[in-house]
Order: C-alpha cells, then structure tokens, then sequence
C-alpha cells in the first residue's frame, strides 16, 4: 500500500527542518502535504489564479524563512493557516489600493472575470454565491470560507484568527444573512 | 463528522434557502499545477539556500558571531555604526592633534645637530615671536648660553682688576 504526503506526521516533516542536510526535503513535504489546502484558501480570498498564485508562493517563501519561529504551541497546519491568511489580507488590501486609482467599476466586476477565467467552472447560482461573497468585507468573508468550505470548527478559526469564538459566530450568521439577501436581490433583479 | 453535521445544521437553520445550494468547489488549476509548484518555490529560494535557517540546530559560536555581524550590516544599522566609528577616528585624531600640540617636540628635533638647528634659527628668526621663545627648548639652551657669557664676563672683570692692581700708572698711560 503505497504512502501518501498527507499520511506523513507533522513531527517527522519538522524533524527533517531541523537538519540542513534533511532541510530541502523536510520542506518539500510540506508544501506536497499542504499546498493544496492553502492554495483554495487562498484562492477563494483572492479569486483569480494568478493571484493565488503569487500569494501561494509568497507564503512559502515566508514559511521557508520563518519555520524557525514556528514554536508548536499551535498545530503546523494553524500556523501554515494564519500565515495564508495574512498574506492574502496583505494581498487584497493592496490590490484595493491599486485598483481604486487605475480601474472603474465595470473592469472589476466580479461576473465578469468569473464569466473570462477559464479556471471557473460554475453555474448561475455558484457565480451568485461568488459575487455574493466578493460584496463581503475581507475578514468576514474569511471567517464564512473557512466554516462553510473548509469546515472548520470556531475554535479552530479562533486560533487561526485570534478573535473570540463569539465574535466568529457573530461574524458567520452575518456573512450567510448578507449572502441570502443577495441573492434574493437578484432574483427580484431578474423578476423586474 | 459530528462537527460537519453541526455545521450543515447550524446552516440550515441560519438560512435555508442556502443550505439548499449544493457546495462545490468552482475553480480549477492549470494542468500539473500542483505537481510542479513546489519546484518553482525551490527555484525562487534559492538564492537564500546557502543561509536556510535550521529550528532547533545549536549554531556554533562562529555562526553566531556571523549572525550578529551580518545583523550589524543591515542599512539600519550599518549607518549608525558607520556613524558611531567616524566620530571615534574624529575623536581619536583630534584628540591626538591635541596632545601633540602640549608635547615638546623632542622625537624630530633631537635628531638635529647644534649647527643645524642655530642655522635654522638664524635664517629664520624673524618668523619667531618673544613670547613663544621661553616655551621651547632652544630658548633654554639660549638662556644656558647667556648665563655661560655672564659667568665669563664676570670672571673677567675680576681678571681685569686684579691686573690693574697690579700695573703701574706708567704702564696703565702706555696701554691706554
């Protein structure tokens, strides 16, 4: 029976990280065993490939430089997680910064990338949900990914994000009321 | 599961209406994406290999010692430090300029003969002004040479009386 990465223990990946000889490999094994977990996290925040592509690799650039820090008080993947989270955060404050002085609205129309990307495979109603979200602000759109797709319990979120359980519920039922309104916006737009 | 089951619930009854839209992931990547990230990450640390930090590995004192120097060539401190050395070597120069100045010039001149050193005051004299004189050492061994000259003098006007003593008033008509 053939071994997967993702069978592979977080203590022997960073057992691999304490060694320079074991360095390159124990690094390749984290990236294999949480790329993809990070890349659609990263993915759903930012939209676009190339985007989440450069966010991607900039977080393992990070992790490359700053594993050393990584102090196992929380699990590999929550730490891996929060700096996902940071660097996306970053991104998209960046991107608004850029975007507000050079685009108008109809160029940064989210239906309208969704319907251009070639990587977005949906219908009608999961491009709703898409924009639905991108109308979100940042961290509450962060909050509802990482319940609804991720599926994450609130007190993992709380040590991913730091904030209070409370608050994250909080946050949660009004990303999904925000979301619903939406679409029945669109609905009644379609009506009329 | 029992957490996913509570996330559906807590869904549903949150809203219904979209409880009922089926959760799919939408995107997709480009062929072999996955397989060939990694090696570009590689290839953009690279550069940076030859310093991958390792967590626990005791670095030995040399590594220390580098680290802390490579610390202290960062721009922020690189200019503090710079700083911080020219107003040493200012310091040092200044300071040194300064106790030359009270030091008499003992090393240079003590290499020079009588004979040079009375020709150089000769040709020169006029750049001298009195009151730097009594500051150094030829204006000594000028006072030396004068107190010499007195001594003579006086010795000789002991000589001159006593041969008046002795000489007659004829001979004293005939020398004058």
């Amino acid at each position: 029976m053939k071994t997967s990465v993702n069978d592979i223990p977080d203590d022997q990946i960073l057992a691999l990280l304490k060694e320079q000889v074991s360095y390159e490999k124990g690094f390749r094994l984290l990236m294999q065993k949480y790329q993809e977990r990070l890349y659609w996290q990263v993915r759903r925040m930012v939209f676009e490939h190339d985007d989440a592509n450069d966010v991607i690799q900039n977080v393992f650039i990070k992790v490359f430089k700053s594993i050393n820090r990584f102090e196992g008080k929380s699990s590999l993947y929550t730490w891996l997680y929060r700096v996902a989270t940071n660097e996306s955060i970053t991104f998209l404050n960046k991107k608004k910064r850029k975007t507000a002085a050079s685009l108008d609205d109809e160029e940064h129309n989210l239906s309208n990338q969704l319907k251009a990307d070639p990587y977005f495979d949906g219908d009608e109603a999961q491009r709703l949900l898409q924009q639905a979200l991108q109308q979100l602000p940042d961290k509450q759109r962060l909050v509802f990914n990482m319940r609804y797709y991720d599926e994450l319990s609130y007190q993992e979120i709380s040590d991913i994000l730091e904030t209070s359980v409370g608050g994250l519920k909080a946050s949660y039922h009004h990303a999904v009321k925000k979301i619903e309104r939406f679409f029945r916006g669109a609905e009644l737009n379609q009506r009329g | 599961m029992k957490d996913n089951k509570d996330i559906r619930k807590e869904l549903e009854e949150i809203s219904p209406f979209l409880a009922k839209i089926e959760k799919r992931q939408n995107f997709e990547v480009p062929k072999d994406y996955f397989e060939q990230l990694p090696d570009e990450v590689m290839r953009r640390v690279q550069p940076e290999w030859d310093s991958a930090p390792t967590p626990s590995a005791a670095p030995s004192w040399i590594d220390q010692l580098a680290q802390r120097l490579a610390a202290l060539l960062q721009p922020r401190y690189a200019l503090q430090l710079a700083s911080a050395a020219l107003m040493i070597v200012a310091g040092f120069y200044f300071f040194n300029i300064s106790s030359t100045e009270n030091t008499p010039a003992t090393g240079g001149l003590a290499a020079l003969t009588a004979d040079e050193v009375h020709e150089y005051i000769s040709q020169n004299i006029d750049d001298y002004q009195t009151d730097w004189i009594p500051d150094t050492d030829m204006a000594e061994s000028n006072l030396l040479e004068e107190e010499e000259v007195d001594a003579e003098t006086e010795e000789l006007d002991i000589y001159i009386d006593e041969i008046i003593d002795v000489l007659e008033d004829s001979d004293l008509e005939d020398l004058l």
